[in-house]
């Protein structure tokens, strides 16, 4: 091929304004990068969720209420006992002493050895791999052991933690798609511009028999490859952004943190929204373009 | 210019390539700048459109080139009625009409090359296909040294011939020129009107607007006269 055609075919039949489109592309990586971070709170807010939750499965906490301080050792030993001969498949251990005045420890203080009169430092029994029935069946012989106990299963705080979950998973995708949202206007305002811009070269275009598809087309190119290079700097700004996060935060020390590293999969996840906000600039450019040719057609 | 990689010359047929039926054409409420306009355009015709200056030639050439719409009145081009083209087949229709225009409508940000290939280039064609036809017909305009050149650091008569070389590159079935010559000096004038001769033995069927009377002395063509909104036939002497 001769070196004329191999430039004709280099020269781009619409000009890039970089001046121009520089606006766009600030626009398109915040997006990109807001909508990344949505995806990924989503997903570390869902699987910290899924954690907890198996965590919570089968376990419960048994307090023994109405102790002296004389009799709690042998209260806590009949329960133990009770337990294992109603319940053999259930795990219980006895939360140690330590353990169960930090429990309280917001309400009397650190002092557990000067408690006032009348209050005892409660015994907790921590159950794991029970299930409703055997704990149903618990209940049931603490009573007729008369034994004051209360079984609780963290039903309450799992109900609570679901909602809270739930919620801030649907907040997640909400913005997920508010940023595409936003970033589809930014690219029809920016393909408005440029054809306002162009409206002479596209007037010949028009004039040498170019098809609307045609024109519309070279907005399409021009606004995948600015879509998926804004996305793909907006979704490392995103994995940037969280690393710096977790370093000011901390580790979690006591597990009760979110932990905020990314899997594979949601590194392959962000590799999607990459393609999708790529796709959804371009699609968003193409019909842009077809509707204000169609507007402006047949007679220039 | 060698037209040797030019297809087989069209058939010349009787059909009406352009036709006009009463019409009539005018801007927002403003008086008719054509009024009552019947013009047939047989194909492989030479035609040339004279009046004086505002008499309404480029509005005419527009009607036809489907740049405008009439007010009313019928315009039918290649047999069909534009008040009922689908949306779709416009690009189509296009392709068959070579223009010309006054301001020569070249695009600054490509090159001359770039330019004149446009029209071959937007129909998919590869830049293998049609670099032997831009060159020579380059050449034969005499921009042949100006491939790469910017339209914006070409003369008014270089530019010209850039947009004749464009309008006649994917060989339309109908070529329209407005005032073709106007920026050119008479050698370069001379050759074009020879390459318009030259497409229109081939078939193309040529409507070329001027007032100047040299240019339609040089070419046995038939002359239609655009006067206070009307068209006439000038009967040759």
């Amino acid at each position: 091929m001769s070196a004329a055609s191999h430039k004709s075919k280099a020269e781009p039949l619409l000009p890039i304004d970089k001046a121009a489109e520089r606006p766009l592309w600030v626009v398109l990586i915040i997006m990109a990068f807001l909508a990344a971070l949505a995806l990924l709170s989503a997903r570390m807010g869902d699987r910290n969720y899924s954690a907890l939750q198996s965590e919570l499965a089968g376990t419960a906490t048994l307090q023994l209420k109405g102790l002296t301080p004389n009799n709690r050792l042998d209260i806590a030993q009949q329960a133990l006992s009770l337990i294992e001969t109603t319940a053999p498949n259930v795990n219980a251990q006895r939360v140690n002493d330590a353990d169960a005045a930090a429990l309280i420890e917001p309400w009397i203080g650190s002092n557990v050895n000067n408690l006032p009169s009348g209050i005892t430092l409660p015994v907790l029994i921590s159950l794991s791999n029970s299930t409703a029935s055997e704990r149903e069946a618990l209940a049931r012989a603490f009573n007729a052991a008369a034994i004051s106990a209360v079984i609780d299963d963290h039903s309450e705080w799992s109900s609570d933690l679901t909602r809270a979950s739930r919620a801030f998973t649907i907040g997640s995708y909400l913005i997920l798609g508010l940023t595409f949202f936003a970033g589809t206007a930014a690219t029809i305002f920016s393909v408005q511009s440029a054809m306002s811009a162009q409206s002479k070269t596209i007037a010949v275009f028009a004039q040498v028999g170019t098809a609307d598809n045609f024109i519309a087309r070279l907005f399409i190119v021009r606004a995948i490859k600015v879509g998926a290079a804004a996305a793909i700097i907006g979704a490392l700004g995103a994995l940037l952004f969280l690393a710096l996060f977790r370093v000011l935060r901390g580790p979690s020390e006591n597990g009760l943190l979110p932990s905020l590293t990314p899997t594979l999969f949601d590194i392959v996840m962000l590799g999607a929204l990459c393609l999708v906000f790529a796709l959804v600039c371009a699609v968003a450019a193409g019909v842009s373009a077809k509707q204000i040719l169609s507007r402006s057609r047949l007679y220039t | 210019m060698s037209m040797s990689s030019s297809p087989e010359p069209q058939k010349l047929s009787t059909q009406d390539i352009v036709r006009f039926d009463r019409v009539g054409l005018r801007y927002g409420r403003g008086p008719e700048v054509l009024s009552d306009i019947d013009l047939s355009l047989r194909a492989g015709t030479f035609n040339f459109l004279t009046g004086p200056s505002g008499a309404g030639k480029s509005t005419l050439l527009k009607l036809v080139y489907l740049a405008l719409q009439p007010s009313r009145g019928l315009v039918s081009l290649f047999g069909q009625d534009i008040s009922r083209l689908p949306e779709k087949s416009l690009g189509d229709m296009r392709r068959q009409i070579g223009v010309v225009w006054q301001d020569f409508s070249l695009i600054d940000h490509l090159s001359v090359y770039a330019n004149v290939a446009l029209p071959l280039r937007v129909q998919g064609a590869a830049p293998q296909t049609y670099d032997r036809n831009v060159r020579e017909l380059l050449d034969w305009v005499g921009l042949g040294q100006r491939l790469d050149a910017s339209p914006r650091t070409l003369s008014g008569g270089e530019k010209q011939r850039a947009a004749i070389a464009r309008a006649v590159i994917s060989k339309p079935k109908i070529l329209i020129a407005d005032e073709p010559t106007g920026n050119v000096d008479p050698e370069i004038g001379h050759r074009l009107i020879r390459l318009f001769g030259e497409m229109n033995r081939m078939g193309t069927t040529v409507l070329i607007a001027t007032h100047d009377r040299g240019l339609i002395d040089q070419v046995p063509a038939r002359v239609l006269h655009l006067q206070d909104a009307r068209l006439y036939e000038e009967v040759p002497s």
